[in-house]
């Protein structure tokens, strides 16, 4: 057997540990077990039929199933990196918006009391 | 005529309790009494100076960057039924002088921004390292937005209420510069480029953008320019 199937069955193991451990502690939500379960299939398919992986591989126009494989996985990478990107950045909106209105709300508080304190001040002085 | 017009002068600032009070005054001198300073979450006593001047403030809970700060001031303007608002640095850089210059073509008509811009005269002492990095801004400025300013990152703007109204600035840091001139090319807002004076001192230079700051920025601006 070709190293890189002993490599990718070992992965598989650990996914399913990882998969067994989340079940267990009840931390799984639905599209992450959908998601943990795809790569699982596609890890036991790679590692039990691989040429099945080298078919798909040389049908996408790469030479090994390895190379398709990667070629995935760093597309799989940018589609998470851009949602967290998308995720951070509706963050930062939100929390700027906080900020903002804190901020202008405390100022016209401020206003408001010294406005009060003049006004009795002046109330006061007559 | 310009009295008719309620002009509020927005200063950004973040750990400027070193000149603040000498832009304050510089633009009481002026007759500006309509004057927002942002601290933008200060650690310094920024806050307690500003304080003692007939300013007003009004203080983020956290330090969000200049663009957050310009934001707020905007809305708080807004907020106090600005007809005209004026972005002004706290670092001492910009002179209380040039603030008619630039609110002039708003009050005409001319313009509904009016941006300022060092590079139009000859009084400003710009330090060769930071004219060639505004220079470059300015390139890729073009060839991302399709506008000509040889100085988008100059602080010191004019807008009409409307104009402040339709600008949605969504950056927090110092890339809400490029982020107007964008706004301005998409929603077709008429500007005009003025002829300001941008003093560099020690202190300035200290507090200002560093070079490594300015490939932060474009790298900011590329993402943004990519993803929206």
């Amino acid at each position: 057997m070709h190293p890189i199937y002993i490599i990718t069955i070992i992965l598989g193991i650990a996914v399913l540990i990882n998969l067994f451990i989340k079940i267990k502690d009840k931390k799984l939500i639905i599209n992450e077990l959908i998601f943990w379960i795809l790569i699982l299939a596609a890890l036991i398919l790679i590692s039990v039929f691989p040429d099945f992986a080298v078919k798909t591989a040389h049908f996408f126009g790469f030479k090994t199933g390895f190379d398709f494989f990667i070629a995935l996985s760093i597309l799989v990478i940018f589609l998470f990196l851009y949602n967290i990107y998308k995720k951070i950045r509706l963050l930062e909106e939100k929390l700027t918006k906080l900020n903002e209105n804190i901020a202008i709300r405390q100022s016209l508080e401020n206003i408001n009391k010294s406005e009060l304190k003049n006004s009795e001040e002046g109330k006061i002085n007559k | 005529m310009q009295e008719s017009f309620k002009t509020y002068i927005i200063i950004p600032a973040y750990n400027e309790a070193g000149l603040i009070a000498k832009v304050l005054k510089d633009l009481f001198n002026y007759g500006y009494n309509n004057i927002v300073v942002v601290d933008d979450g200060s650690t310094d006593n920024t806050a307690g100076i500003v304080k003692k001047f007939n300013a007003e403030l009004v203080r983020h809970p956290v330090n969000m960057g200049p663009g957050a700060a310009i934001k707020t001031g905007i809305d708080y303007a807004l907020l106090k039924n600005a007809d005209i608002i004026v972005t002004f640095d706290a670092d001492g850089q910009h002179l209380a002088k040039d603030i008619p210059g630039l609110i002039k073509p708003i009050i005409n008509n001319e313009a509904e921004i009016t941006l300022g811009n060092r590079f139009l005269n000859n009084t400003s002492n710009v330090p060769l390292f930071k004219k060639v990095i505004l220079k470059t801004g300015a390139i890729l400025m073009f060839l991302m937005y399709g506008i000509i300013s040889s100085d988008a990152h100059n602080g010191l703007k004019a807008m009409s209420r409307t104009t402040a109204q339709r600008i949605d600035i969504k950056s927090n840091g110092w890339e809400y510069c490029s982020e107007i001139i964008e706004e301005v090319r998409l929603k077709k807002i008429k500007y005009l480029e003025i002829p300001v004076t941008v003093k560099y001192s020690d202190y300035s230079i200290k507090k200002g953008q560093k070079i490594y700051n300015s490939f932060y920025i474009v790298s900011k601006m590329f993402v943004k320019w990519i993803f929206g």
